[in-house]
């Protein structure tokens, strides 16, 4: 009789404050877990390290510059025939 | 703003055994879902340290990227002329300049975000965010979502709508005359599968380069948020252009400046002049009215309410209120920890705006899509073959759904589409004033669904972004430091309050400032101005910090300290 406990009462109500309080405490965001993510007044990304191919940011920005400078390229082939062949 | 840099509960750090079970546990994640495409997907290496990045090359990353963006808005390639505009209450503040490789800006970026954060804030997806292998997950599934985003965007502009008009063959026959009319450049939409991949191409290559430029700020090379430091960086160049530009552009008024003041003084100046000449005549107010009221280009209108929006916001920005704290190991005198009244800075409007700017993409795309497509109507066709008593029925209920555009007959390198029934139109902005007034109905569901998107926001977001009362009180608490006058207990209890006062009356203020310039028929750029001016003061904030942290090692600190640091050594 006195293996199982007594469903209700007040070991049940300190359980499900317990619960309560454990699911409320896990962090729900990087920067809640003390990392660094985004905060009241910004909206951050990209702050961790995940593990995939790791790039040099100057290469990013030399593929971008080299992407844009592909598109003027295009542009400007297409207006130099455009007026060779009208 | 506190940084907290221990976990809460040190149990589930990363050795713990029930952490352990947690990873084993046979229940699907979310999560898991990116693991294949982790290892592919390119990552920004973080700085050796944050000594090892120098003040100096952080500020050349800074304004190196910002001149990029700004220069990177250029028109795509193969596009002969693009259709009227349907986004143009947003391009301001997403920096998604029409026609060009901006075409979304950073919208797929700030959506992706928010999305993924607003998920694991209410706990919706299973993220432990103790563990480093975890965020690093979440960051790649922010990433990928947010390229994959660019891509379906561009993907249903490019091929589900007859937005862009490409040009038939490869080279020769773009018209680059930004004041043409277009009328000999139409060609058979469905038939130029290539130039539309080429558009789609660039787009989402863009895009990608797009993440990975905000990855690059976001991660301590700049000094703050990359989205939110483009967005500004955009709203300035956009605005300073539109106050002084010389150049001039035909509209359909005929050439016209594109500075608002430069124009004004040419009207200002004719006018003087036909003052002493008989023979020229000058329609002096018409001319100041269409200058009030150009749609084509920005115009005095946006410029001054845009001014008055700054000058409230240069003096609302300031608003704080002061909490005394004090330590309770060392006596000293009691200092004072702000909470300011924009407490969120300018996300809330970011994200009510992004969230009528994706509700606008997915109206426009599936009223194209349904009625200038051959899949689409072949497919409105089969859904009223199912019902084939009440086909009229069916097709206004597909008409109340996806909605009707109709685009102005202005000039069409500069119309605008206009959503003018369907329930989406409600969340609309009213074009002008008097539009406001003569559809009540649209004006108050557009303030109230403006609003309460703001409130959303402003009240779960400290949740989520470890700013609430109680993260501000456990690091007190780990710091010794209590506000004078309260008891260790009340003190979460007495920021929460403090902090959702100024959430919720901050927001209210955004949201006025947002329906009123929206009602104004400014078309965003106001409200833009807005968001800038909180995103620069949250810059300023963090760089001068950082300039201080540097300790005048810095060229710039020499440059702005003036006569006593140059010379006083």
């Amino acid at each position: 009789m006195s293996s199982s406990a007594v469903p209700g009462g007040a070991r049940t109500l300190a359980k499900r404050r317990n619960a309560k309080d454990k699911a409320s405490s896990t962090p729900n965001s990087a920067r809640s877990a003390g990392a660094n993510g985004s905060s009241a007044a910004m909206l951050k990304l990209f702050t961790d390290e995940a593990d995939g191919l790791n790039v040099d940011p100057l290469v990013v920005l030399f593929l971008s510059v080299g992407f844009i400078f592909s598109v003027i390229a295009l542009h400007v082939i297409a207006k130099i025939t455009g007026k060779l062949t009208a | 703003m506190p940084i907290i840099n221990v976990p809460h509960h040190p149990s589930t750090s990363i050795s713990s055994p029930t952490n352990q079970k947690y990873h084993t546990m046979a229940k699907f994640r979310l999560l898991d879902l990116v693991k294949p495409f982790q290892h592919g997907l390119p990552e920004i290496e973080n700085p050796v340290s944050k000594a090892h990045l120098s003040f100096d090359d952080r500020m050349l990353y800074s304004i190196g990227i910002a001149i990029f963006f700004v220069f990177s808005q250029l028109p795509i390639y193969s596009v002969t002329s693009v259709n009227s505009d349907p986004f143009y209450q947003f391009r301001p503040l997403f920096a998604a300049e029409r026609g060009t490789l901006d075409e979304f800006g950073l919208l797929p970026i700030i959506t992706a975000g928010f999305f993924w954060q607003f998920l694991s804030g209410f706990r919706l997806i299973n993220v432990n965010f103790n563990v480093k292998s975890d965020r690093g997950y979440f960051q790649s599934l922010q990433k990928l979502t947010a390229i994959f985003l660019g891509g379906v965007y561009a993907f249903a502009l490019v091929f589900l709508t007859d937005y862009y008009n490409p040009t038939s063959k490869f080279a020769g026959a773009i018209d680059y005359n930004i004041s043409s009319t277009t009328a000999d450049a139409v060609v058979n939409v469905s038939s130029n599968i290539g130039e539309k991949f080429l558009i789609w191409f660039q787009l989402f290559v863009y895009n990608f380069l797009l993440t990975m430029i905000v990855e690059i700020l976001d991660k301590d090379y700049g000094f703050t948020s990359g989205s939110l430091f483009l967005i500004g960086a955009n709203v300035s160049v956009t605005f300073m252009t539109g106050v002084i530009d010389f150049t001039t552009i035909k509209t359909g008024k005929g050439y016209e400046y594109r500075g608002v003041f430069i124009q004004l003084f040419i009207i200002v100046k004719n006018a003087f002049g036909s003052l002493f000449s008989s023979s020229s005549k000058s329609n002096f107010f018409y001319e100041i009215v269409h200058l009030f009221n150009r749609s084509s280009l920005v115009n005095l209108k946006q410029v001054l309410f845009g001014v008055i929006a700054a000058t409230l916001l240069f003096y609302l920005q300031a608003f704080h209120q002061a909490v005394p704290i004090k330590s309770k190991q060392i006596k000293t005198q009691a200092q004072s920890y702000p909470v300011k009244l924009f407490f969120n800075g300018a996300l809330p409007i970011i994200f009510a705006y992004s969230v009528l700017f994706n509700l606008k993409i997915f109206s426009y795309v599936s009223y194209k899509f349904l009625n200038f497509t051959t899949l689409g109507s072949s497919l409105i066709a089969i859904v009223i073959a199912q019902f084939e008593s009440s086909s009229s029925l069916v097709q206004s209920i597909i008409k109340l759904i996806v909605g009707e555009f109709s685009s102005d007959s202005f000039n069409p390198t500069f119309s605008k589409a206009y959503q003018t029934s369907g329930i989406a139109s409600y969340f609309q902005a009213p074009t002008s004033f008097t539009g406001a007034i003569l559809n009540p109905i649209n004006t108050v569901v557009y303030s109230a669904s403006l609003a309460g998107l703001i409130m959303f926001f402003a009240l779960s977001w400290t949740k989520m972004s470890g700013s609430s009362g109680k993260d501000v009180a456990d690091f007190f608490s780990k710091q010794n430091i209590t506000i004078l006058g309260k008891r260790d207990a009340n003190v979460a209890h007495y920021f929460n309050k403090i902090i959702n006062n100024a959430c919720i009356s901050g927001g209210l203020i955004l949201a006025a400032l947002a329906v009123i310039f929206d009602f104004l028929g400014c078309q965003g750029l106001p409200t833009a101005l807005v968001v800038s001016i909180l995103i620069i003061f949250n810059f300023l904030e963090s760089f001068f910090t950082e300039l201080q942290q540097s300790g005048g090692s810095s060229l710039y600190n020499t440059a702005f300290g003036g006569q006593d640091k140059l010379f006083g050594q």
